[in-house]
């Protein structure tokens, strides 16, 4: 298909290059800039809609690949499907492994999907693919989902980081990329521990000490502004202004502020208290956080992995629902429960199951999101999609529709309209609530 | 541009009138001209010109007694007095190849031979004609021009399984020498900027297709023989195309093919990590075919860069979107610099002299009493610039009299730099540099209070020069009455713990707005 025709070519996407510079020019953005800006003023009873209800995201990524056979899609009794059974959900007719009773007990809030073909069975290519529905292009490097929550539900005034990302463990560890969208919108790292860098104060500086010197700046700042009409300048202070949120929200990072029933609900585990932590940071608007657990590339062993691995994602993904749940936030705060692939159906014979792209799940919770929903279908071995297929585009789609934001809107780079998911694609409408 | 139009512009806005005056002067008049009703910001202080200056040509700070003789210097020509000592002094090199490296190498990484190469180049005051063919021609056999090649050797290395990003590096050619960014063209010719054709990129790419990097650790640059023309189709009409090597909008280049076995002129030698020479080298057309007179887009490019740097905003603006849909905003100014610049033998040091020199560069970045607004296109007052990581590491050294070691200099670099391949040229909000100021032990080191540092030697003046030290020693400028009061009312508040009042005092100025940008 000649997918570049369907959007370059649009009379919507024309603009006005003349207008488009004096616009940005007036906003203070870069050539790289998109025009949101532009699209706000054409809709803005749109954009106030979609920022009405902050929604929020954390992303649970299962670096390695995770295999569906042993979460979300088993085959009991077929030679493919190992040796778990699968046990009955809270949703009638809707059945999982047996290595997640805790999910299948909470079921009717989630939705699984069963039918990603996605076409991409290496780690790297496939991670950059699932984080970010779409393949980048030599000339466009896309933004992940965490750089577009930024973007779309950041908000200027905010005291929190827009975009965090947990990844300790190596295996697989890729940076969040805010591709074209440019370092505004790039993420908080954290690889070493589970407070950001620098946010914490010296311990030698006492907290007067602090604020003393923040009043200082800005009393020796005003002045000089006065009587410059450069806006940007406004930016310099305003870093500082969020600073001063950010490292307030250094209480965010710390779990020891939880009390110890709500630390054991997560359980004491790394894994654990990272969502703990994404919890803490969703309640407190922070809109995209991602919690990488590692080490599901079970080419060898995989049954052992899973035996393992899967009751601590099915103890932390039932911790995160109900006490999102409890605290009246599930309605806005999705899970998405996601890997680069999946595993294959064959056992090869160091009992390990390899990369496989072309039949796999992964599970979406909350935030607009349909639950108890077993979405799509493989074969009898979990070799093929036999209904529903869905690709990443169709996934980011559907995902992008259930948080409120038109899949279908453009960024844009210089002149050139991005629409955010694939042309041509639409989300699967049974999944949107 | 093709040469008609050339010779119609130069019709059209003949130097004669000017002829006599200096460039300066000439400046000064087409932005007057273009200005109409708009009220010019008074000229700059001395110190704001003083701070400016510094920072722009030495890359710098001036230091506090630096600062205590321009102020107190009676003589009229002081300001052009200085301009020719700061570009004749020994900081102007490495700040042009700081500057240069940044802007060309957009953050992608750095090598000892490569800023060897700039610094000694501008050194040198190398005309920029001659910088640019030694960088496109990327020959890694020349001992003294070697370096030239990382431009293009740090974007032919292939990471990971990434292949090697050939688009890159046309479009940074283009972008970067011509002052087109063609990114649009590369699968059809460009929907909204009628002049950008797919034939275009496909030219400039045909520059570039064959090279390769041959050793990573020298930068050395080889050529593999170009088997023929460019073969291309736009995605919207299949229609089979091709091309020779070719600059946008200029002409196609005969490609000549020699015999399997003959291509070479020195044969390629792996022992020797040579990558040989080709009879038919694109890339010694590339660096013959850019930066020439026949080129006009090379001229305008980097005058326009160049503007941007002291001005703070390209005339025209974005810098990489030169067509017809984005005019110039002075297209006589433009056209003159071009002109001059390279009747001067594209010497760079006179250009910023002259621009320097001019009333347009030294105005006041304060607007005029009851004026609200100024549009940044007609530069009728000074723009705030952003100052590079660079810039903060020689003034922070200047302001506290230290010295960064290479593992601070990283640190200040990862705290300010931008993310690779995101050109610096907008003044943006800066978090991680917010919190490196605040947090990091690295600054707050320097300013504890410690026998002999500037704090040290700062709290021990007496009440009536304290603030002015300060303010001379950090923002180079002398304090208002109300900030001598708020000074000296801070100081008296903490008189106990003298030493940390004035360290945060310092640091408060570091962090301000007025210290972090370049006004």
């Amino acid at each position: 298909m000649n997918t570049k025709s369907t959007f370059c070519g649009s009379n919507d996407h024309r603009l006005n290059r003349r207008g488009f510079l004096g616009l940005s020019a007036a906003a203070g953005v870069s050539a790289f800039a998109d025009m949101t800006g532009l699209d706000a003023l054409s809709n803005s009873a749109l954009a106030g809609e979609l920022k009405k209800d902050q929604k929020r995201v954390i992303m649970l990524w299962l670096a390695g690949g995770s295999s569906q056979l042993e979460t979300f899609d088993p085959k009991p009794g077929a030679p493919t499907g190992g040796p778990f059974r699968s046990i009955q959900t809270a949703v009638p007719g809707v059945h999982i492994s047996e290595l997640m009773p805790k999910l299948a007990a909470r079921m009717q809030h989630t939705c699984i999907i069963r039918s990603l073909n996605t076409k991409n069975g290496d780690h790297g290519g496939a991670a950059k693919l699932m984080m970010r529905g779409r393949r980048d292009e030599a000339v466009v490097k896309y933004p992940d989902l965490g750089a577009v929550m930024a973007k779309e539900m950041g908000r200027a005034d905010s005291k929190v980081p827009d975009y965090v990302t947990f990844y300790t463990q190596t295996e697989g560890r890729m940076a969040g990329d805010s591709g074209f969208l440019g370092s505004r919108y790039a993420p908080m790292e954290l690889t070493t521990n589970n407070q950001p860098p620098d946010i914490r104060k010296l311990d030698g500086i006492s907290e007067l000490d602090h604020v003393q010197r923040a009043d200082l700046r800005e009393l020796m700042s005003k002045q000089f502004s006065q009587g410059r009409p450069n806006k940007v300048l406004g930016s310099h202070n305003e870093a500082y202004q969020r600073v001063r949120g950010l490292m307030a929200s250094e209480k965010l990072f710390d779990v020891s502020q939880e009390s110890a029933k709500t630390r054991d609900l997560y359980g004491r585990s790394q894994f654990g208290e990272q969502a703990l932590i994404a919890r803490r940071l969703a309640e407190a608007g922070v809109p995209f956080i991602r919690v990488a657990r590692a080490w599901w590339d079970s080419h060898g062993q995989n049954f052992e992995t899973h035996q393992e691995m899967v009751p601590e994602l099915d103890h932390v993904m039932a911790a995160l629902i109900d006490d999102l749940k409890d605290r009246g936030l599930l309605e806005n705060t999705m899970i998405v429960t996601l890997a680069e692939f999946g595993r294959t159906p064959g056992i090869n014979s160091s009992l390990g199951r390899d990369h496989f792209a072309s039949a796999w799940s992964c599970s979406i919770t909350g935030g607009g999101i349909k639950g108890g929903v077993a979405y799509g279908k493989t074969d009898a071995n979990g070799n093929k999609v036999v209904e529903g297929e869905a690709d990443a585009a169709k996934l980011y789609a559907t995902i992008y529709s259930a948080l409120g934001i038109n899949p279908h809107k453009n960024y844009y780079l210089g002149s050139r309209p991005v629409p955010l998911v694939e042309p041509g694609t639409e989300a699967i409408k049974e999944l949107v609530a | 541009m093709p040469r008609h139009l050339v010779l119609t512009l130069l019709l059209a806005f003949p130097a004669a009138p000017f002829a006599a005056e200096p460039l300066s002067a000439r400046i000064d008049q087409l932005i007057s001209a273009k200005a109409s009703n708009a009220k010019f910001s008074n000229l700059s202080d001395n110190a704001e010109f003083l701070r400016r200056i510094y920072l722009d040509l030495a890359g710098r700070i001036p230091a506090r007694d630096e600062t205590a003789r321009f102020l107190a210097d009676a003589s009229p020509t002081k300001r052009s007095k200085l301009i020719d000592d700061l570009l004749n002094g020994p900081d102007f090199p490495t700040r042009m190849s700081e500057q240069f490296h940044v802007m060309f190498m957009e953050r992608l990484g750095d090598h000892a031979d490569w800023s060897a190469y700039l610094l000694e180049s501008f050194k040198k005051n190398k005309p920029w004609n001659q910088i640019a063919k030694e960088i496109l021609r990327a020959d890694g056999s020349n001992p003294e021009t070697k370096g030239s090649s990382f431009f293009m050797s740090k974007r032919l290395e292939h990471y990971g399984q990434q292949t090697v990003d050939y688009s890159a590096l046309t479009r940074d050619i283009g972008r970067l020498f011509l002052g087109k960014d063609l990114r649009c063209a590369e699968c059809h010719d460009h929907l909204f900027i009628e002049e950008y054709k797919q034939k275009d990129f496909k030219g400039l790419f045909a520059f570039v297709q064959n090279a390769f990097l041959n050793d990573e650790k020298t930068a050395v640059v080889g050529e593999k023989p170009m088997p023929g023309k460019v073969p291309f189709m736009s995605v919207f009409k299949k229609i089979p195309k091709e091309t020779g090597p070719g600059l946008p909008g200029g002409k196609e280049l005969e490609v000549v093919v020699f015999k399997k076995g003959e291509e070479y002129a020195k044969a390629p030698d792996p022992k020797a990590k040579s990558p040989g020479q080709l009879k038919f080298s694109p890339l010694t057309l590339l660096s013959e075919q850019v930066p020439s007179k026949e080129s006009p887009d090379f001229a305008r490019n980097i005058t326009n860069r160049i503007w941007f740097l002291l001005l703070g905003r390209g005339i025209v603006h974005p810098l990489d979107l030169h067509h017809a849909g984005n005019p110039p905003s002075h297209p006589e100014l433009l056209a003159l610099l071009a002109d001059e610049f390279v009747a001067h033998g594209y010497d760079i040091k006179w250009l910023i002299t002259e621009i320097t020199r001019s009333q347009t560069y030294q105005r006041s970045g304060k607007l005029p009493e009851g004026v609200a607004k100024a549009e940044p296109q007609l530069f009728v007052t000074s723009l705030e610039k952003r100052l590079s990581a660079e810039q903060l590491i020689a003034s922070f050294q200047t302001a506290l009299n230290v010295k960064a070691d290479p593992a601070a200099k990283t640190k200040i670099m990862k705290a300010y730099a931008n993310a690779p391949r995101e050109p610096e040229d907008e003044i943006s909000p800066m978090l991680k540099g917010a919190l490196f100021l605040l947090n990091d032990p690295l600054v707050l080191g320097w300013l504890a209070p410690q026998p002999g540092n500037v704090v040290d030697q700062l709290s021990k003046k007496p009440e009536g020069e304290l603030a002015d030290e300060v303010y001379l020693t950090v923002l180079s400028r002398k304090p208002t009455d109300a900030e001598r009061q708020t000074v000296n009312a801070y100081v008296k508040k903490h008189e106990a713990k003298k030493a940390e009042a004035v360290s945060r005092l310092v640091w408060a100025l570091l962090a301000s707005t007025e210290f972090g940008i370049n006004h």
